[in-house]
C-alpha cells in the first residue's frame, strides 16, 4: 500500500505530539474533522479504489481515536512505540510489592458483606485508580525530559501492568454494585 | 503543463445537472414504506387514496403472479400456504430457532439444510424471495412516481441484526433489482429525520419498537456528526408477541388446545385488531368462529397491559444495559425518542415514563420517521448535498465478533459497540507438531461458549508448512464494513500463505444462486438480459470515467507527476473508448486497469484532505467546539 499518511502512528495521524498527555477535546474533534473526509459515506458512488482506501482510512481513524481516548490503551500503544516491541509489556515482571497488594485487594473483594461495605470498597479503589494514573503520568513526563534508558522504560511498564489489574478489579467491583442493586 | 488528452465529455457521458433520484426503504414486519427527499423535505410516497404503509405481506398466486399488499393480507386466513406475513423475522435465522417458534405455527414450512421455506402454489420461497418481492413493488412504485430508474436505495435494518440477518436483508434488495447504497440501522435514520428540524445537540436514547425487532441506540448529536455511543436490542421482539400473548391468553380463556392453522391465524388478527383499539378503547371484544360457533372474550386495557408487562419489562432492562454501555446515567439523556408503530401502546410510554423519569418525544410519526431518515441519507449518499450539509453518521456494531479457540471457548475480535468501519487482527498458533492446516469459525454473539453464539462461518487456512506446535503464526483479520457486514482473512505470517473469505453466513444463499435468481427474474420480465447487462457495465463505466475526469482536472495537475497524469488521462480514453462500444468485457477490462492506476492517485488526494481537515482546525474554530463541548 503506497500509502504515506495510513503508516502514520496514531499520534501523527492527529497531528499530536508522541506524549502521553492527550487533549481529549481536541483528539474528538480532530477525529469527527478527519472522519468527515474520510468516511466511506462520503465516496458513495466514486470509483472502486476511492471506496476501498475511504474504508482503510475510516477503520485506522475509528481504532487511533479508540487506542488515543482511554489512558490505559493509549499508555500501552505508548510504551509499544517507544520500545519498538509489541510484546516489552508482556514480559516485564509485576514487583513483588505489587503482587502482595493484589492478593490483599482480592481477598478485600470477597469478604464484602454489604452494600455499604462494596461501596466504600469501590470509592478505594477508584482513588487508587486515580493515583496509579497520576503516577503513569509523571513518570511518561520524566522520560520525554531525561534520555531515555531501558531501566525507566521497565518501570513504565510495571506501572501500566498495576495500572491494568487495577482498572479491571474496579469494573468488575462496580458491575457486581450494579448487579446488586 | 498542457492539459494531455482530456477531451471534452461526450454527450453520453456528459453529466446531467439534474438531482439524481435515490429512495430510502423501511423494510418492516408488519409494514414496508418508501420514501424520497423532494421539494425540501423526506416525503414517504403514497398512492392516492393509500397511506403509504404497505403491508409486508406476499402471496403467491397459481400462474405465478404475486400479490405483495393489501390483497395479499386480505387472503392471510383464508389461502394460508400462499399468503405470508411477518417474514423479516425469519430473515437469517435457522428453523426452529426460539424466535420463530410463535410463527412456525401459523406457517407451512419445509426445513432443508436446516433453514426454513415456505410451501407455496409458485413452490418452496425463501424468506429472501419473500422479502424481495415487497422491496420489488416499492422499487415499482417509486419508479412509477419518479418517473425513471433510481440510482440506489438506502435500506434499513434494526440496528440489532447480525451479519447473517443483514446479508439476508441486502440479498433480498439485490434480487429485487435495487443498488444498495447503505444499510443504514432504523435507530440512526430515525434520529437523521429527527436531527433535521427537531433536535439541538446533545444526548438521546431512540427505543424503536417494530412488528417484530426492538433496538436502543444512544446517540451523540452534534453539529456535523451524528454519532452512536452504543446499542442494543432484541430481534425476535416487537408487536407481534403483543399478538401472541393476546393469543395465548384467548385460547386459554377458550380452552383450545389444538389449533389447526387457519383457526390460528383467525385468532391472531383478532388479537391484532384488539391491540390496536385499546389504545382508543378501555375494553374490547375479541372473537372469532370456533366449531361452528361465535367465541368471546373481554379485553380490558388493564388486563392486556398486565399481559405484556413482561415484554416491556425486557426492554427497559435493555435500555440500562445499553446506557451502561455507552457509560451514561439516565439523567444525562436530552431526550427519549419513540420509534416503530408498536410505541403507540399505551402503556408503552408509561413505562418508559416511569423507569427514566423523562417523557419520551414522539412528534414525527412512529411509522414513517425511518423511513424518512432512510431517504435523507440516500439523498446525502449519491450526493445531491454538499458534504456539510449532511450529517456524517458514525454508527457500530450491535454484537461482538469472535473465533472458536480451544475447549469450545469464543475468543472476542470485535467487541460490541465498537465504531464501525474496522479492521482488527488477532494473531494464533498451531497446537500440534506438523500441524499443516488450521480450521478458523467465525462467531457472533456475548457468550463465551461457541454453543451459545451464532456461527456465521467456517473456513479452513490449509498448506502451512509443517513445523513445531506454536512455531506457526496466524494472523486472523476481520473486518466490519459501513455496511456492518463482516469479511474475514486468515495468513500464516512466516511464509505468507493466505485465505479469504466473504463471509457468507450459513443462512443459505450463494452469490452464484443469487446470480441465478436475478437472471431468471429478467427473464420472466422477458426483459433482454444481455441488453440489461451492458447497459449496466456501461453505466458503471461511465461514472468511474465521470469521477476520475473530475478529480483528474481539480487535482491531477497538482498531485500527479507530469508522466503519471498522462498515463492516466491515457487509460481513461481507452475507458471511454470502451464504454461507447457493445462488448461487455472490454468495458469490465478497463474498468479494473482504470481502477489499479488510479490508485496512486487516490491516496494523495485523500492524504491531502486531511491535512486540509487538520489545518482548517483553526485554533479558533477548536476554542470554539471546546466552548460547546463544555457547555
Amino acid at each position: 500500500m503506497s500509502n504515506a499518511q495510513l503508516s502514520k502512528n496514531y499520534f501523527e495521524l492527529f497531528g499530536f505530539p508522541i506524549d502521553y498527555d492527550v487533549d481529549l477535546l481536541k483528539l474528538h474533534a480532530c477525529y469527527k474533522a478527519i472522519q468527515q473526509r474520510v468516511h466511506p459515506d462520503r465516496f458513495s458512488g466514486q470509483p472502486e479504489q476511492q471506496q476501498r482506501l475511504a474504508m482503510q482510512w475510516a477503520s485506522a481513524v475509528n481504532d487511533a481515536y479508540h487506542v488515543l481516548k482511554n489512558p490505559l490503551s493509549r499508555s500501552v500503544y505508548l510504551l509499544a512505540l517507544k520500545t519498538g516491541d509489541d510484546r516489552f509489556l508482556e514480559r516485564v515482571k509485576v514487583s513483588s510489592e505489587f503482587l502482595f497488594e493484589q492478593m490483599e485487594l482480592r481477598e478485600a473483594l470477597a469478604q464484602l458483606h454489604s452494600r455499604a461495605q462494596a461501596v466504600e470498597f469501590e470509592e478505594r479503589l477508584v482513588d487508587r485508580v486515580r493515583r496509579q494514573e497520576a503516577g503513569l503520568k509523571k513518570l511518561f513526563q520524566q522520560i520525554k525530559v531525561q534520555s531515555e534508558q531501558g531501566g525507566e522504560l521497565e518501570s513504565v511498564a510495571q506501572t501500566i501492568q498495576e495500572y491494568r489489574y487495577l482498572s479491571k478489579l474496579l469494573e468488575e467491583t462496580q458491575s457486581k454494585l450494579k448487579a446488586s442493586e | 503543463m498542457a492539459l494531455l488528452q482530456i477531451s471534452e465529455p461526450g454527450e453520453r457521458l456528459q453529466q446531467p445537472d439534474v438531482p439524481k433520484r435515490a429512495i430510502g426503504i423501511d423494510l418492516g414486519t408488519t409494514h414496508s414504506l418508501v420514501a424520497t427527499y423532494m421539494n425540501g423535505a423526506p416525503n414517504v410516497l403514497e398512492a392516492v387514496g393509500e397511506s403509504g404503509l404497505l403491508p409486508s405481506a406476499v402471496r403467491y398466486l397459481e400462474g405465478g403472479a404475486v400479490e405483495v399488499g393489501h390483497p395479499a393480507l386480505r387472503a392471510y386466513t383464508d389461502d394460508t400456504a400462499n399468503s405470508l406475513i411477518s417474514v423479516k423475522r425469519f430473515m437469517g435465522r435457522r428453523a426452529q430457532e426460539h424466535a420463530l417458534l410463535d410463527l412456525e405455527r401459523v406457517n407451512h414450512l419445509v426445513v432443508k439444510d436446516g433453514l426454513p421455506y415456505f410451501q407455496t402454489v409458485q413452490g418452496d420461497k425463501s424468506p429472501v424471495e419473500v422479502s424481495a418481492e415487497i422491496l420489488k413493488a416499492l422499487r415499482v412504485k417509486a419508479e412509477a412516481e419518479l418517473g425513471g430508474d433510481i440510482e440506489g436505495a438506502v435500506i434499513t435494518v434494526p440496528a440489532y441484526f447480525d451479519d447473517a440477518q443483514r446479508q439476508a436483508t441486502k440479498d433480498a434488495a439485490t434480487l429485487a433489482g435495487l443498488k444498495v447504497l447503505r444499510l443504514l440501522n432504523e435507530p440512526t435514520a430515525a434520529a437523521v429525520a429527527y436531527g433535521l428540524d427537531q433536535l439541538s445537540a446533545g444526548q438521546y436514547l431512540v427505543f424503536d419498537l417494530g412488528g417484530g425487532t426492538f433496538d436502543v441506540s444512544i446517540l451523540k448529536m452534534e453539529r456535523g456528526v451524528f454519532q452512536v455511543l452504543a446499542t442494543g436490542g432484541d430481534s425476535a421482539l416487537g408487536g407481534d408477541d403483543f399478538d401472541a400473548a393476546i393469543t395465548n391468553w384467548f385460547m386459554r380463556a377458550q380452552g383450545i388446545e389444538q389449533p389447526d392453522i387457519p383457526l390460528l391465524r383467525e385468532i391472531q388478527q383478532a388479537a391484532k385488531l384488539a391491540k390496536e383499539q385499546l389504545s382508543r378503547v378501555e375494553a374490547v371484544a375479541v372473537s372469532v368462529m370456533y366449531q361452528g360457533q361465535q367465541c368471546c372474550e373481554t379485553l380490558t386495557r388493564e388486563c392486556f397491559f398486565s399481559l405484556i408487562e413482561p415484554l416491556l419489562q425486557r426492554t427497559i432492562t435493555i435500555c440500562r444495559h445499553v446506557l451502561d454501555d455507552a457509560g451514561l446515567e439516565a439523567a444525562s439523556l436530552d431526550h427519549i425518542i419513540l420509534v416503530g408503530g408498536s410505541t403507540r401502546v399505551l402503556s408503552v410510554a408509561d413505562v418508559l415514563k416511569r423507569a427514566f423519569d423523562s417523557v419520551p418525544l414522539n412528534t414525527l410519526d412512529p411509522d414513517r420517521v425511518v423511513a424518512q431518515g432512510a431517504a435523507l441519507q440516500a439523498d446525502a449518499l449519491v450526493g445531491n448535498k454538499r458534504d456539510d450539509e449532511s450529517a456524517l453518521l458514525l454508527d457500530v456494531t450491535p454484537l461482538s465478533l469472535g473465533v472458536e479457540t480451544m475447549g469450545g471457548l469464543v475468543e472476542k475480535i470485535i467487541p460490541r459497540n465498537t465504531a464501525i468501519p474496522v479492521t482488527r487482527a488477532q494473531e494464533f498458533t498451531t497446537y500440534q507438531d506438523g500441524q499443516t492446516a488450521m480450521s478458523i469459525h467465525v462467531v457472533q454473539g456475548e457468550r463465551e461458549r461457541v454453543e451459545d453464539g451464532r456461527s456465521l462461518a467456517k473456513f479452513a487456512l490449509k498448506g502451512i508448512p509443517p513445523m513445531v506446535a506454536g512455531a506457526a503464526k496466524v494472523r486472523v483479520s476481520y473486518q466490519v464494513d459501513a455496511d456492518g457486514l463482516l469479511s474475514v482473512s486468515a495468513k500464516e505470517l512466516t511464509t505468507g500463505v493466505e485465505s479469504d473469505v466473504q463471509v457468507k453466513p450459513s443462512y443459505g444463499l450463494e452469490a452464484a444462486q443469487i446470480t441465478r435468481m436475478l437472471k431468471e427474474s429478467y427473464e420472466h420480465a422477458q426483459e433482454d438480459v444481455s441488453h440489461r447487462m451492458l447497459r449496466e457495465q456501461q453505466i458503471d463505466g461511465e461514472r468511474l470515467w465521470l469521477a476520475l475526469n473530475e478529480a483528474l482536472l481539480a487535482d491531477g495537475e497538482r498531485l500527479l507527476s507530469e508522466k503519471e497524469y498522462s498515463a492516466l488521462a491515457l487509460g481513461l480514453d481507452d475507458l471511454r473508448a470502451a464504454v461507447e462500444g457493445a462488448d461487455i468485457d472490454a468495458i469490465e477490462a478497463e474498468i479494473v486497469r482504470v481502477n489499479q492506476a488510479s490508485e496512486l492517485f487516490a491516496s494523495r488526494r485523500m492524504d491531502e484532505s486531511i491535512q486540509h481537515a487538520l489545518t482548517g482546525l483553526s485554533l479558533n474554530e477548536l476554542s470554539d467546539e471546546m466552548q460547546k463541548e463544555s457547555e
